[in-house]
């Protein structure tokens, strides 16, 4: 077992803890899910501080909420900061996008909002919203063969290991994950064109 | 020489993806070149999957800074206000949101308060029987809650109630039943301190079930007090 899968199971117990109502575990999550506050500082540093402190603040808390509701879907596949980090990452890009779009739609009026999204004029090198959609295209697929690209991508895990972590034979991780990078090819197609 | 793309083709374009064939073997390299549709199939894979490293490489390095930057906002007490404001404890037993039970609590309290002289000059307690008023469910215990079996979903007739429990803690069940399209009128139908695990009510009583109905058990603790809650069961008569 490797140092970061004990620590995903270790957090899965405690998420299971907090499922079950147990009070105590509260503070130890919350120590796990400072994350979502790091995260979203570090995006808004790379975004040139577009939110203030107070939109931060808010951000932090409508996050916090999402993560809570979404806490019975944590599969301890990722340590929780990871898994907690990927939802505060596509949280802040739509906070941002909100926020673009509304002084566009006062100057321009309707229509507007089409524009709302990456700057124009191509990547930088620290750019927040390089991987966007690639964030939304495993949002939007199975999350089966979501776990598996993940695993295999963003941990650099072997069919071996992510058949072992999963419980599952090693042909249908391999099955999972072929039907994943199809699902997910047409997704990135703009990205490829260009668009 | 050119080859029309076929299913040999495809076998090996996903051999390539799981690694399991090496992206410069010359037999790949062959594909390559004999086929038009398998050179764009290789070229948009290779580009997906370095697009989904890249990806992974990017958030490597942005969890890295996430670590090392102060998060500088009270995510303990932020917590905290969403722990109490929707509580865990109650959805995984009940099935019913919070906010739900808030209110029936409410109704049955304001429905107990309206009746309190009467009670008072009867000797006090809530009658048993059917047209009780439900209480609000109560997690005192930590057994696991009884399991509400039949009826559920779409049904004929309902003629009996079953529901499992752990025999080594049976100290008698309340069960309710309440209509699925005014849950907050209080149980159209109600047993309590019931020991068997099935009830079959009587026909006078069956006839006053309503087409649309939820029924729940709560398993009782030694001193008869409600310990934990079956989650409710929805059903409906055809």
């Amino acid at each position: 077992m490797t140092a970061d899968h004990a620590e995903a199971r270790a957090d899965l117990l405690l998420v299971r803890r907090v499922l079950r109502g147990d009070q105590s575990a509260l503070l130890a999550l919350s120590e796990r899910l400072t994350c979502v506050a790091r995260t979203l500082r570090v995006r808004n540093a790379r975004s040139g501080g577009a939110l203030d402190e107070h939109e931060l603040a808010d951000l932090c808390q409508d996050v916090l909420l999402i993560v809570w509701r979404k806490l019975d879907r944590y599969d301890g596949f990722a340590v929780l900061p990871a898994w907690a980090y990927s939802i505060a990452a596509l949280e802040y890009q739509n906070a941002l996008r909100k926020k673009r779009r509304r002084p566009q739609a006062l100057e321009l009026g309707e229509g507007a909002s089409e524009g709302a999204g990456p700057e124009p004029g191509g990547r930088r090198d620290d750019d927040p919203w390089e991987f966007e959609d690639v964030y939304h295209g495993l949002d939007r697929i199975g999350r089966d063969e979501a776990a598996v690209i993940r695993l295999k991508h963003f941990q650099g895990r072997t069919f071996v290991e992510i058949s072992s972590l999963l419980g599952i034979a090693e042909s249908t991780a391999k099955d999972r994950y072929y039907r994943g990078i199809a699902e997910l090819r047409p997704l990135l197609r703009d990205r490829r064109t260009g668009r | 020489m050119t080859t029309p793309h076929n299913p040999t083709h495809e076998a090996r374009l996903r051999a390539v993806l799981l690694g399991e064939l090496a992206r410069d073997d010359p037999a790949v390299r062959a594909l390559e070149e004999s086929c038009a549709t398998c050179r764009d199939e290789l070229l948009e894979l290779d580009a997906v999957a370095g697009t989904l490293d890249a990806a992974g490489a990017a958030e490597e390095a942005e969890l890295a800074e996430v670590e090392r930057t102060p998060p500088e906002l009270d995510v303990a007490g932020m917590l905290a206000q969403i722990a109490a404001a929707e509580p865990y404890a109650a959805e995984p037993r009940t099935g019913l949101r919070p906010s739900a039970w808030v209110l029936i609590a409410a109704a049955a309290a304001a429905v107990v308060l309206a009746f309190v002289p009467g009670l008072l000059s009867d000797g006090g307690g809530v009658p048993d029987g059917a047209g009780g008023v439900p209480e609000p469910p109560q997690y005192l215990g930590d057994g696991d809650p009884p399991v509400a079996q039949l009826p559920r979903g779409e049904v004929d007739a309902v003629a009996t109630f079953e529901w499992s429990y752990d025999p080594e803690h049976r100290h008698g069940f309340h069960v309710r039943v309440l209509d699925a399209d005014d849950p907050l009128a209080g149980a159209v139908l109600e047993v309590r301190h019931w020991m068997e695990t099935t009830w079959t009510p009587t026909s006078a009583e069956l006839a006053r079930l309503p087409q649309r109905l939820i029924w729940e058990v709560d398993a009782l603790d030694a001193f008869g007090d409600v310990d934990v809650t079956s989650e409710p069961v929805h059903v409906t008569r055809r």
